[in-house]
């Protein structure tokens, strides 16, 4: 068994398989320059996202293997032996699905090489892997079984434009069957749409249950169709893949369902990852538990943000990230004057520190808080008072720019204790949702 | 004639080809409200298309083919221009119809580009693999693998397939794609390799 299998991975189709499903994982992840935040579940869900590719190229290769054997005459060659059908088909299989597989976890190891991964480790970012891990294989399996069944020169390029062409039609699902394509799509968190930043990213258990169990049940039609010797045996192998789908529309959660806090069904937010995790000395700094690698560079530029807000009454006393992630549809939590909040996401992650806390100072320290999603004129007016630089007098394009000018000149003309008041009120206003600031500011 | 359409496999190409557009063209309504096709869907058409066409280009005994006293560059460049036609044709056949691949542009540059691809593959690689090309290139492009660069020159070049009807860049790419590709088939013919992947 074991020669049999080395002179398989030595002489199918298996290493170029592996290579191409490398080579377009590696393109889906880094095309665009690089997607992952640095985070494992970041990691889990560009790795899987890359399925869009790396699926139907091992379909393709599969059917190109069969075809291969078709040319060749391998199987009458294997089928003078005296085995019984499964013996004969499983080096090949093995031989496939070990490169292929070996592939997609090469991809994942150089990822996390790439990007740096580590940190918090959530369970469900492996489960993840292992899901796309299983897919992957029982896609090749399928592409051999389905170039069994039809070995044309065509079959090969057609299975692969099909494939992505049902992953692309499964994403675009309507709202109300995204389930569909979080149960059924080889790339599930392709279908977590609007979610582009995947740190407090939480798949439900029972979501990866019923997508692995289909996953399992389609590689298992695969390998038995391969196996199959007639017609009656064909007809059985799709039994499997019935089972499995019937079972997993039984067990996937449902779009809307109670306790799905995410945008589509099974998907949530991960508490543990949200966790704040802090400086011990104050003034305190704190950051989700998921980008915990980031407070010792966020400490220093975060605290000179509260120093620069010292003079407000009340002032603020300590900095921390905002942990809800901004794909959550949920009102934002009121916030505390004592707090300065800053955002930390893949897109401004690589930006560095002092972005992240330039952001968080501007608008009197409320620049980075999305409770309350208005542009407001009066903070900006308030910022630069207490900077002390004068804003722009006009701008032919932008309206407002005028309307904080017009309000920063008011502040000038009140006795610095006064004006100092106002900016302080204004802050807590804003944070207070309130939508009248400018005659807060005003008096 | 006839002799030479059927050891190019012609009529089983067709068929496939005939049925890939057959079966995208009557699932769009049921999947769709919209008439016109979304264009990732006319590309990944136009691929299979071109992926079916592409069997045709091959030969079953090259060196068999080279001793035929034929005039074999028109031949084969009659061949890659009749394939285009026929698909272009069948394509523009649904711009009557309740699903419509288009716009035409979009179709007949994607066809011209795509066959090229495959031409210059089977002159390269093989009629068997005639198609590594056009689904090397496209493929990665209709995932989103491919960055068009905020569609600068660069981006719109490598994207070409997805680019809109009245883009230059890209109907440049496919125009030089299609002519390069007839030109070298036309020339070489398809190369001479086994089904193990070594030179015979």
């Amino acid at each position: 068994m074991r020669r049999v299998l080395v002179a398989e991975l030595r002489r199918s189709a298996a290493p170029g398989a592996g290579v191409l499903v490398l080579a377009a994982g590696f393109l889906l992840g880094y095309g665009d320059g690089g997607a992952g935040s640095g985070g494992w579940m970041s990691l889990a869900v560009v790795q899987s996202f890359g399925l869009v590719l790396m699926w139907p190229v091992a379909l393709a290769a599969g059917a190109w293997q069969a075809r291969r054997e078709h040319r060749t005459g391998v199987l009458e060659l294997v089928a003078t032996t005296g085995r019984p059908g499964l013996q004969r088909v499983l080096p090949v299989c093995l031989a496939m699905g070990t490169t292929v597989v070996g592939a997609y976890g090469a991809l994942a190891v150089l990822t996390a090489l790439l990007d740096g991964t580590g940190g918090y480790l959530p369970p469900g970012a492996l489960v993840i892997l292992a899901l796309g891990a299983v897919w992957l294989a029982g896609g090749v399996w399928l592409g051999l079984a389905l170039g069994r069944l039809l070995p044309s020169v065509v079959t090969p390029p057609a299975l692969a434009v099909a494939g992505l062409g049902l992953l692309i039609g499964l994403q675009s699902l309507p709202v109300g069957a995204r389930w569909v394509a979080m149960l059924a799509s080889p790339a599930m968190p392709l279908a977590v749409q609007g979610v582009h930043d995947h740190d407090f990213l939480e798949l439900s258990g029972r979501l990866d249950v019923a997508h692995g169990l289909l996953g399992v049940a389609v590689a298992v039609t695969a390998v038995v169709l391969l196996a199959a010797g007639s017609r009656r045996a064909r007809a059985a192998a799709l039994l499997p893949v019935l089972l499995g789908a019937g079972l997993a529309v039984g067990l996937a959660p449902r779009d809307g369902s109670p306790g799905v806090d995410g945008v589509v069904a099974g998907v949530g937010v991960d508490r543990v990852a949200q966790e704040l995790v802090c400086t011990p000395d104050s003034p305190q700094v704190c950051v989700a538990r998921v980008h915990a690698d980031l407070l010792p560079t966020i400490t220093a530029p975060a605290r000179d943000v509260l120093r620069g807000l010292a003079r407000l009454t009340p002032a603020p006393t300590r900095a921390e990230e905002d942990v809800t992630p901004h794909w959550v549809h949920a009102p934002g939590p009121g916030g505390r004057p004592d707090t300065v909040t800053f955002t930390v996401f893949s897109g401004n992650r690589g930006l560095g520190p002092d972005a992240v806390a330039s952001r968080m100072a501007a608008q009197v320290g409320t620049g980075a808080w999305a409770g309350c999603s208005a542009p407001f004129a009066a903070l900006d007016a308030a910022d630069a008072w207490l900077r002390g630089h004068e804003p722009p007098a006009a701008d032919p394009e932008r309206p407002d720019v005028a309307r904080v000018h017009q309000l920063w000149q008011v502040l000038r003309g009140l006795p610095d204790r006064v004006a100092l008041q106002r900016v302080s009120a204004v802050r807590v206003a804003a944070l207070g949702c309130a939508h009248d600031l400018d005659r807060v500011l005003a008096g | 004639m006839t002799l030479y359409l059927r050891s190019r496999r012609a009529p089983a190409a067709l068929a496939v080809a005939v049925a890939g557009w057959a079966a995208v063209w009557a699932a769009w309504p049921l999947l769709s409200s919209e008439r016109d096709v979304e264009g990732p869907v006319v590309v990944l058409t136009v691929l299979l298309l071109v992926c079916a066409a592409s069997a045709t280009l091959g030969s079953p005994d090259v060196g068999l083919d080279r001793t035929a006293a034929l005039r074999w560059p028109w031949r084969r460049l009659v061949h890659v221009l009749v394939a285009s036609g026929v698909l272009v044709g069948l394509l523009a056949l649904t711009l009557a119809s309740g699903a419509r691949f288009g716009p035409f542009g979009v179709v007949a540059r994607d066809v011209a580009g795509l066959v090229g691809l495959a031409a210059l593959g089977a002159a390269v690689l093989g009629g068997d693999r005639a198609w590594f090309l056009p689904l090397g290139w496209t493929l990665p492009v209709v995932a989103g693998a491919v960055p068009d660069a905020g569609r600068a020159e660069v981006g719109r070049v490598l994207t070409w397939q997805l680019q809109e009807g009245h883009d230059r860049a890209s109907a440049v790419t496919a125009a030089v794609l299609a002519l390069a590709g007839a030109a070298a088939y036309a020339r070489l013919g398809p190369a001479r390799r086994d089904d193990t992947g070594r030179a015979s």
